[in-house]
């Protein structure tokens, strides 16, 4: 079995025509976000627009598609694929930004755009949890995808040195790949 | 010339040889909130073998179906695909076993092409050779059976599986089918 062949084609099946009109929205935001920004205004403005991008991004993705689960793959190739994508789009809008704000002239700490991408991986990664779930499970992952990627940028914000909240963020990302991983491998495609 | 066996093992019985089966089902069965939605089945196929599975109504055809497909596990029970555990190696399972559900995987010719393109890279074949042997399925069952449903029953086939399981598919269907690819174990599921 060629893994990399199989995770690349379903991320490129993921990656239909309203799929990338979804990531060119998500693009637009980072732009508009980086002109409507003023100097004074608190990162966590930035923050929290990347964050929730973020976990929308592996929240919104058709992982219920009765064809991946037909596929001869494992939960955890599965579950690889799928965060491929939802990381993909999860970057869009802070790499948009965080351009528009280095040919404003006003550019951010590599520090913290670090911490910024790192977040939104997290915020992705957990996010993607809510696409197999519904009601309020869904609603709770979402929150949980939040507060997770939002403790990592707290961590950042008062100054933990770099290891601790990069660490932290590694931790946070292989546990929600591998729950995932481990849902994907349990759940039943009943619909 | 004498042969070797553990001391205490049976005597072998004279004439008997193991048939292998290409999908073997014990005691499956679906439950779901404490509900059986799923009674207890059990089946065995060889190659070229046919069934038809016959559920009390709708929900519970597919669900067995896709008990079959090892695409849902069953609550309890044991699904084997040749000689895989569907539970234990679901993977090597399904890639033994084709699945065509009742509405289908194609709609359009479009869609059709890019799964079958997906599902060779999945497959990890040859997506040349499997687009021409989709191609022949479809082009063999098209007129007597709804398009999309043969493109679906193409796609499935196209991988070179040994068993097909229809999901809630007509008898006229399953014939088709089955003249078609006379070699593979052939599962229907419906309701009575």
């Amino acid at each position: 079995m060629n893994s990399t062949r199989a995770t690349l084609a379903i991320a490129r099946r993921h990656m239909r025509p309203t799929w990338i009109v979804a990531l060119a929205a998500r693009i637009a935001v980072g732009i508009a976000t980086g002109f409507l920004l003023v100097p004074t205004t608190s990162p966590w403005v930035v923050y929290v627009v990347a964050l929730f991008y973020a976990a929308l991004a592996g929240a919104e993705l058709r992982i219920r598609d009765l064809m991946y689960f037909a596929a001869p793959l494992y939960g955890r190739q599965l579950a690889r694929a799928h965060a491929l994508t939802a990381v993909t789009a999860a970057l869009a809008p802070p790499v948009a930004f965080f351009v528009v704000e280095a040919l404003r002239g006003t550019p951010w700490s590599w520090t913290a755009m670090l911490a910024t991408f790192v977040a939104c991986v997290v915020a992705a990664l957990v996010g993607l949890s809510v696409s197999l779930r519904r009601g309020n499970a869904a609603t709770g992952y979402f929150v949980v995808a939040l507060v997770a990627a939002g403790a990592i940028l707290a961590l950042f914000t008062v100054g933990v040195p770099i290891y601790g909240w990069l660490a932290f963020a590694l931790l946070l990302g292989f546990l929600a790949l591998r729950a995932f991983g481990e849902t994907l491998a349990r759940y039943d495609p009943l619909e | 010339m004498p042969q070797s066996r553990t001391p205490g093992t049976p005597e072998p019985t004279p004439g008997f040889c193991k048939v292998r089966s290409a999908l073997r089902i014990e005691n499956a069965c679906f439950v779901r909130e404490g509900r059986a939605l799923v009674a207890p089945f059990s089946l065995t196929l060889a190659a070229g073998e046919r069934a038809a599975l016959v559920q009390p109504d709708e929900d519970a055809a597919r669900i067995a179906a896709r008990i079959a497909a090892a695409i849902v596990k069953p609550t309890e029970g044991r699904v084997f695909v040749g000689d895989f555990d569907a539970r234990l190696q679901p993977a090597q399972a399904k890639r033994l076993v084709g699945f065509v559900p009742s509405d289908g995987f194609c709609a359009t010719p479009r869609v059709f092409e890019r799964e079958i393109g997906f599902r060779a890279d999945v497959w990890d074949a040859d997506r040349v050779a499997m687009q021409r042997s989709a191609d022949a399925i479809y082009e063999a069952l098209h007129d007597a059976v709804p398009q999309s449903w043969a493109r679906a029953v193409a796609l499935a086939l196209a991988p070179g599986v040994s068993t097909l399981v229809l999901e809630n598919a007509s008898a006229e269907w399953t014939d088709r089918v089955a003249a078609l690819r006379p070699e593979i174990a052939l599962l229907t599921t419906g309701t009575a």
